[in-house]
């Protein structure tokens, strides 16, 4: 069961990254609903974001079921919350830019710490990733036509992003698979640096 | 022409030999090392590569690049193919300065149209895989003949990145 689920995230997230240039165009033709959870699901930022919270709750909650589910579910409410509050977002605009790939590096590092000690800590990084970028996919769905449906989009991208990344990191059990979850979170931290150069360059 | 997406940026690496031969003797060289290196040196070189990438998005000017990647396939080939075993943090220092390199290399190449964050993953994920491989390779280790076979693998590291070398300095004079 747990290595089908980690089958099915991995396909999941391959065949993500591989359309990861259509995430505009696909907005545009497939409606709000669609549009918005595209939107998260192929631009690569949201993606790494999401998956590396998905890896910090396994990695917090040394992959104890409850406890996964308890994370996730808060997480889930905060993302539709700020993906809402588009008055907030408009104010977050000028500093999104840095803060997305700032939220990258600290969530990405954490992993790659994958320690459940300081478990507070890995709670409010992810939290952190949470709402920096669900405030900028409030930003990016501020002008959609149907907001409500929209952040409902996005809120469905999450929780699969997030339970791919949760499945990937119960591989920690095993020393290989521990091995495997740090350098995932080292390549998050990797795309944050990306993203921060692309943000300074402008 | 390189594409401005993720097959772009996965690509890069891979179609590389000098990328390919420092990446593989990089997961080569920390399964000989050993636990703590088999995990600290695949996740230091892409944090250091991204910071190289920073660099080089940035338009930070770095002299000799093109030559420093093509070492470093000389100098890794040679820490595999002699079994060097330094300090953790000369073997994770030498490994971060070459990432540095690689990482410049990459970012100069980042296309600024099309998907650049996508092109960024593609070669951070290509670079991992290829750690993954020199990894993978270095399971030989567990018999007697393996532990020959890859020293030659690392003599052959050495030879493709000096051809690497030697055209560079042929095409520079």
């Amino acid at each position: 069961m747990q290595s089908r689920a980690i089958a099915f995230s991995l396909a999941v997230l391959a065949a993500l990254t591989a359309q990861s240039t259509f995430g505009h165009d696909l907005s545009v033709s497939h409606g709000p609903f669609l549009g918005a959870a595209f939107h998260v699901l192929t631009e690569f930022d949201h993606l790494a974001a999401y998956v590396c919270v998905g890896l910090l709750c396994g990695v917090v909650c040394s992959n104890r079921r409850p406890a996964m589910l308890t994370m996730v579910l808060i997480l889930l409410v905060l993302s539709l919350a700020a993906a809402a509050m588009r008055s907030v977002a408009q104010a977050f605009e000028p500093m999104e830019v840095f803060l997305s790939p700032l939220s990258l590096m600290l969530g990405g590092s954490w992993v790659a710490l994958a320690s459940a000690r300081l478990p507070w800590v890995g709670v409010t990084v992810a939290a952190a990733v949470t709402v920096v970028h669900s405030i900028a996919n409030g930003i990016a769905i501020g002008h959609d036509s149907s907001p409500t449906l929209a952040s409902l989009g996005v809120a469905s991208a999450v929780v699969l992003l997030v339970a791919a990344g949760a499945s990937i990191a119960s591989l920690a059990r095993s020393p290989p698979g521990r091995i495997a979850v740090r350098v995932l979170g080292s390549w998050v931290v990797a795309l944050g640096l990306l993203q921060l150069g692309l943000a300074v360059r402008g | 022409m390189i594409a401005g997406d993720f097959s772009g940026g996965f690509l890069h690496p891979i179609t590389g030999l000098d990328h390919v031969v420092a990446m593989v003797a990089v997961g080569l060289w920390g399964a000989q090392l050993g636990a703590p290196a088999i995990w600290v040196l695949p996740i230091t070189f892409p944090i250091i590569m991204a910071v190289g990438s920073f660099l080089g998005i940035v338009g930070v000017p770095l002299p000799s690049v093109d030559l420093a990647v093509a070492l470093s396939g000389v100098v890794l080939g040679l820490a595999v193919a002699t079994s060097a075993r330094p300090p953790l943090i000369v073997s994770a220092l030498l490994v971060g300065v070459f990432g540095l390199v690689h990482g410049y290399a990459h970012g100069t190449a980042m296309p600024l149209s099309g998907s650049p964050m996508a092109f960024g993953g593609g070669f951070v994920m290509a670079t991992g895989l290829l750690h993954l491989s020199g990894i993978l390779l270095g399971i030989l280790m567990r018999w007697p003949t393996g532990v020959k076979v890859v020293r030659t693998i690392g003599m052959s590291i050495v030879l493709a990145a000096l051809y690497s070398v030697v055209n560079l300095v042929a095409a520079m004079s």
